[in-house]
């Protein structure tokens, strides 16, 4: 199947005059679109460099931080769970 | 070849401008975002009216459409592509997951099957140029999917081939043959109402 240029184009134009007549309304669009972004729509997100401006150096960073809690966090655990046995006179 | 020429330029000036304010609309400037819809929102309501199973929907994908345009403008790279391209692309994701909620829905029963021609002619509507759009919405309409997906985004984005296969993440070659399928068809449909012998 091959395609006639003069031939498209003077359908697509038919076919897009018709659509003209199509009813929108851009104005009431434009105004519900910004009264839901004034009572809180979906927050602006910024690009990550923006709001981590810190590149690799900050992950590094963030990722090592993630570690030490994650390695810090069952010693904690542990150490309330002996207090918990200590304070209820033991097993 | 004068009006061509025209045509062209007044496209690049929309692609520029476009590009201008996704720059504006990425730092939050609101302003920016009406102008946006000002210049794509006709567009995409059209899109959406001419894809969506129930028609009624539109405005809501529409709205849909610029608010995630908002929350992610910091995410559109001009180097991948035009504004345009991924304004639709966002579009015509949308109108999948709203058409594949909607089939779910009646097939399990919760929903009743949409009227494909609404809103219902009114006396007022069965004239004139109002006439040729329920003609041409009906012929559009009895297209496959994919085929009105692609001449919709030439028709109402006045998109290229290239941007065509860009929006729709397929080869330009698919693309082209989408559109072939889409005029022929929409030809026999329309012939067949005695209207457009081209």
């Amino acid at each position: 199947m091959t395609s006639n240029p003069q031939a498209d184009e003077a359908l697509d134009r038919k076919i897009a005059e018709a659509l003209d007549a199509f009813p929108t309304e851009t104005a009431t669009l434009s105004r519900a679109v910004l009264s839901q972004l004034a009572e809180g729509g979906p927050p602006h997100r910024l690009p990550l460099s923006n709001s981590f401006p810190l590149g690799l150096t900050g992950g590094a960073l963030l990722l090592a931080a993630a570690a030490a809690g994650y390695a810090v966090l069952p010693l904690i655990g542990s150490f309330e769970l002996a207090l918990l046995i200590l304070s209820t006179g033991g097993l | 070849v004068a009006l061509n020429h025209e045509h062209a330029e007044a496209a690049l000036a929309r692609r520029y401008e476009a590009e201008t304010l996704m720059i504006a609309l990425a730092k939050g400037d609101r302003l920016a975002l009406a102008r946006l819809i000002t210049l794509f929102g006709r567009g995409v309501q059209i899109f959406a009216a001419h894809h969506l199973i129930v028609t009624a929907d539109a405005d809501d994908i529409a709205q849909e459409t610029f608010l995630r345009v908002w929350s992610r403008a910091g995410q559109f790279d001009p180097a991948k592509g035009a504004v345009s391209t991924w304004v639709y692309r966002i579009v015509v994701n949308l109108c999948i997951d709203a058409n594949r909620r909607h089939r779910l829905r009646r097939f399990i029963g919760l929903e009743a099957a949409a009227d494909p021609l609404d809103p219902s002619p009114t006396p007022e509507t069965v004239i004139g140029a109002r006439r040729e759009l329920d003609r041409t919405t009906k012929a559009l309409r009895g297209l496959p999917e994919r085929q009105r997906r692609a001449l919709m985004l030439r028709l109402v984005a006045d998109q290229s081939t290239a941007e065509i296969a860009q929006t729709l993440s397929i080869s330009s070659g698919a693309a082209e043959q989408l559109l072939v399928r889409a005029r022929a068809s929409l030809r026999q449909r329309l012939d067949t109402q005695g209207e457009y012998t081209t």
